[in-house]
This record gives C-alpha cells, sequence and structure tokens, in this order.
C-alpha cells in the first residue's frame, strides 16, 4: 500500500498536516508525531506489518497497541481516499 | 467585543485550535490598531477579521479569551511567519485551478497620439492590430473562456487609436453568444461623443482609467499629443472624462506624482472636484511615477522618497476630503497571488497576436501565440517565481498580505516607505469596515423601532 500521489504534507507547530492537490479530498488531515510517522512511510510502497516494525523500533510500546493506532490511520486514510491498495 | 468583519474560515480551518503557553501570550506580529471613538479596531492580517475592543477589553487583552480563539493572541515563542506559509501552502495546494481564461488584456495598438516624457513603451514598436488578428482574438476567447463571461481589458499605446479592432473583438463575441464587459486604460482624448456611444452599446464599457499629471499647462506640456489643432488637450480629455461619467461609465483619474508637481497636483485635485462636483463613478488616487527599468526600493534612497510620500499621503487625503477617494474595504480573503501575470485566469494579447501574462511586456516575455495552442510552461511558471525575502519579512506586520513577483518591474522588492503605505493603506480600510458596521448597525436599529 502507499499514500496516492496527490497527497502531499507538510510540518506545522509539531503536527503534519496533508491535504490533496488534486481535489480527491477537500478537507485537511493534522496528524500527531505517530500520525505522521505512518503516513511518511506511505510516501513509499509498504505493509502494515512493516509500518508496526518500524515503530516498535522507535517507540518503547506493545505491539498491540501500536497496531490498533496503525489500523486507526490507515482506516482514517482509507476513507478519505488517499491509499493506493 | 463586536465583529466588524468576518475571519477567513479556510484559514481558521487550517490553523485549527490555538495553542497552549506556559510562558504567557502576547499579540500576533500580523495585529493592526486603530484608534476609534467607541474603543480599538484590531485587524488580523492572516485571518482577515476585524475587531473592535472596548477600551476595557483592550488594557486586559492577554486575558481574554476569545483574542486567542481567534488567533489575535499566540503564545510567546509563536512563530508566525512559518505558519503563516504553512497557511498559503494548504491554501495553494487546495484551490480550485482556474479551468479556463476569463480576463483578456488586449492591446489594440502600441502607437500613442500622446508623447509622454515617462511612458513605459518609449522606443518599443508602433504596432496596431490588424482586423484579421482581431478576428482570431475573438475566436481565441471564444475557444478559451469555457462559454464564462469574460473581462476584456483595452490597454495600448493608447487603444482608442485603434477602435476598429475593439469593435470586431466585441461584434464577433456578441455573434458568438460570449458574454463581456471591458475596461480601459487611456489618455482619454479620443472620448467623443461616438466613442462614448460605441462604449455603452458595444464594447460594453465599465471602467476607464485615465491618468492626468498636471493642471492644464502642466499636462498639455507634459502629455506632448501630436495634435496641432489649437485644441488644449486638457479640456478635450475633462470633456471626454464627462461623457464617460454621464455615461454611467466610471472614471479613475490617477494623478502621476514626480519629485516636482505635488503642489500642481493639489490644484489639479480641486478643479477636478469643482468641475464634476456632483457627478457619480469619478474615484481619483496618486500614484508615483516611477523609472520601470527599476525596481520602486531601487529609485530613490529612503530619504529620498520621504517627501514623495509625504506629497502622495496629502494628495490622498485631499482627495478624500471631496469624498471621492479610491476607498477599498478590507480583502476577505488571504493575498495568494500577485496579479494576473500568476493568477492563471488571464492573458494579455499583443498587437501581432502574441500572449503574455503582463501588460508590461509588448514586445517578449510571450507564453504563445493566439494561432498556435502550444503554451511556453517554462515561461508561465517563471511568472510564479516570488522574490527574495529580506529580513526584514521576518517582523513585517503585513508579510501575510505580501505577494511579491521577481519578475515584476514595478514591485519586486520592499523598502520602508512602502510598507508604511501599506500600514496607512490597512487602516484607511478598517476605517471603512468600521464605518459599514456602523452605517449597517444604525439601519438596524431603525428597523426595529419601526417594528415597534
Amino acid at each position: 500500500m502507499k499514500l496516492k500521489d496527490g497527497f502531499i504534507t507538510r510540518e506545522m507547530a509539531e503536527k503534519q498536516i496533508m491535504v490533496s492537490v488534486n481535489g480527491d479530498f477537500s478537507g485537511l488531515v493534522r496528524s500527531n508525531q505517530t500520525a505522521a510517522f505512518i503516513v511518511d512511510n506511505l510516501k513509499e510502497e509498504t505493509t502494515k506489518e512493516e509500518i508496526v516494525k518500524k515503530l516498535l523500533e522507535k517507540y518503547d510500546a506493545k505491539e498491540d497497541i501500536i497496531t490498533e493506532d496503525v489500523e486507526n490511520v490507515l482506516e482514517t486514510l482509507r476513507k478519505i481516499g488517499a491509499l493506493d491498495e | 467585543m463586536k465583529v466588524i468583519s468576518k475571519a477567513q474560515q479556510a484559514v481558521l480551518k487550517i490553523l485549527g485550535n490555538p495553542q497552549k503557553s506556559a510562558s504567557g501570550y502576547r499579540l500576533i506580529k500580523y495585529c493592526v490598531q486603530e484608534n476609534v471613538e467607541d474603543g480599538v479596531l484590531l485587524f488580523n492580517v492572516l485571518t482577515r477579521e476585524v475587531l473592535l475592543l472596548t477600551r476595557d477589553e483592550f488594557e486586559n487583552y492577554t486575558e481574554n479569551k476569545e483574542l486567542l480563539d481567534k488567533w489575535f493572541l499566540v503564545p510567546e515563542d509563536f512563530d508566525e511567519k512559518a505558519t503563516t506559509e504553512t497557511v498559503r501552502w494548504v491554501l495553494r495546494n487546495t484551490a480550485e485551478k482556474p479551468k479556463h481564461i476569463t480576463t483578456y488584456t488586449i492591446m489594440t495598438t502600441t502607437d500613442c497620439n500622446a508623447r509622454c516624457f515617462y511612458c513605459f513603451e518609449k522606443g518599443c514598436a508602433r504596432i496596431p492590430m490588424s482586423e484579421e488578428t482581431a478576428h482570431k482574438t475573438a475566436q481565441y476567447i471564444k475557444e478559451h473562456c469555457g462559454g464564462k463571461r469574460v473581462k476584456l481589458a483595452w490597454f495600448g499605446g493608447e487603444p482608442l487609436l485603434n477602435m476598429q479592432v475593439m469593435d470586431i473583438i466585441c461584434e464577433d463575441l456578441k455573434n458568438a453568444g460570449i458574454e463581456y464587459y471591458s475596461g480601459m486604460t487611456s489618455n482619454g482624448y479620443l472620448f467623443c461623443e461616438d466613442a462614448v456611444s460605441k462604449a455603452k452599446t458595444l464594447w460594453n464599457l465599465k471602467h476607464v482609467q485615465i491618468t492626468l499629471d498636471g493642471t492644464e499647462k502642466v499636462y498639455n506640456r507634459s502629455k506632448a499629443y501630436i495634435y496641432k489643432d489649437g485644441k488644449s488637450p486638457y479640456q478635450v480629455v475633462l470633456n471626454g472624462i464627462e461623457l464617460l461619467l454621464d455615461a454611467g461609465v466610471q472614471v479613475a483619474i490617477r494623478l502621476n506624482l514626480d519629485l516636482y508637481n505635488a503642489d500642481d497636483l493639489m490644484n489639479l485635485v480641486d478643479e477636478i472636484a469643482e468641475r464634476f462636483s456632483g457627478k457619480k463613478g469619478l474615484v481619483m488616487y496618486a500614484h508615483h511615477l516611477f523609472d520601470t527599468d527599476l525596481s520602486m526600493a531601487q529609485t530613490h534612497t529612503d530619504e529620498e522618497w520621504e517627501p514623495r510620500y509625504e506629497a502622495m499621503y496629502r494628495l490622498n487625503s485631499k482627495i478624500d476630503g471631496y469624498g471621492i477617494g479610491w476607498t477599498r474595504g478590507i480583502k476577505k480573503t488571504l493575498k495568494l497571488m500577485h496579479c494576473m501575470a500568476d493568477g492563471g485566469s488571464a492573458r494579455v494579447i499583443a498587437p501581432k497576436g502574441d500572449i503574455g501574462l503582463c501588460e508590461h511586456y509588448t514586445d517578449c516575455e510571450f507564453i504563445g501565440h493566439i494561432d498556435r495552442e502550444d503554451i511556453d510552461k517554462a515561461m508561465v511558471e517563471s511568472w510564479k517565481e516570488l522574490s527574495p525575502e529580506i529580513p526584514e519579512c521576518n517582523d513585517c506586520f503585513y508579510y501575510p498580505g505580501c505577494v511579491k513577483l521577481k519578475k515584476c518591474t514595478a514591485n519586486s522588492t520592499c523598502y520602508r516607505h512602502e510598507r508604511e503605505a501599506n500600514l496607512r493603506e490597512i487602516k484607511r480600510s478598517m476605517l471603512h469596515e468600521y464605518k459599514l458596521w456602523q452605517q449597517n448597525a444604525q439601519k438596524a436599529d431603525d428597523e426595529d423601532e419601526e417594528i415597534c
């Protein structure tokens, strides 16, 4: 899976902002550091498992909690049509 | 606290919730203040909101949660410049790109009947648009406007020296069922009764900008018209202005201010105000005359600009006193583009059919031709390149409202007096909004009384 080409991001005050430049989605997604890390990983072809693995290397947290976080973010991105799967 | 003019919702949405701060809050750098009789007006250049605070509210502004929610207050360590850049980034990337070209500046000719000493087109070839090119121009407009209403801006040289191509373009558009209206930049000399009649019936002319450089003698000398018929060009032009105003066409008189003519222009304002007293549709404004080979900032040193700006403020104040100043309210949305050159929905068509983006370039910087569909995309992009920032940008109150293009001949660099003039203009706009708000409040009160 991968973030669709028309979705771009930028940092603002410790948050990440994501918008769609081709009108696929007219809103704005504001991500905290963890969600931003997931979105950044999705800029290259990847899988849910790879993202979880990278998060486990980065953060000291339980795998089931991290997996749930990743699933939530992926679900949000799916809902707005931001993922190519 | 009263809201005089609402914030741009899209900007507030991007900014999100206000940030918490342990170290306290301060006013955002982009807040402009102006005292009025019943309090203090505050304008946020970034969110575009104007508020009225009572003096008590203003004295205790750091404790006002509403000011925090409205982004007038920000944490002490807030980086408003980076935030502004992100807001612009979001707005630029999410704005709908223009699908059609709906504004066309048409140079009917680069020839002129005046010989102004300061003309930026001096030395350019004098080329009239041919009838064939006029027909092709109308066809080009038809094919690129998407059936939308178009604005035609007649430009030259002196556009009225080639009225027949204006007739052709308008006739062709009319026959094609394309709705249009027009504006013009002209010296006004050729606005006789026939031309004004055509302006109303065929060109659908809504407004004309006419430059006056001084009172009769000064004007006649500086314009140096080619005609040797004994008529005073000054009187001819004023007659033209009168005809236009009587026909309901708005006339904006631009006063070209240089180092030496301020006093004469003050007299001119009196003369014009008296002559056209009571007529609707007349506005006047002073504009600095400058060498287009240099940017405004390079034209003079700060010290040299001082008297010129003072003269301009005096002139504008006098114009305002007559009630014929060009009063603009607060722009409701954040500025993202400088002008037609980087806007994407406008084109300049030169006399030979070349297509450009800026009317100040009559023989170069073209992006295409009306005979061809291909567009020089690199040239289009080059017109979007912004001027490099200067250290003053970091703390400038006007930063969110400022977009300067590297290629702009008139306004690519910034200088102290320009910033001061911007501040004055913003305060003038705030007062304008405040007056409108007062009038609306009064109207609402009157209606309430009637209901009672």
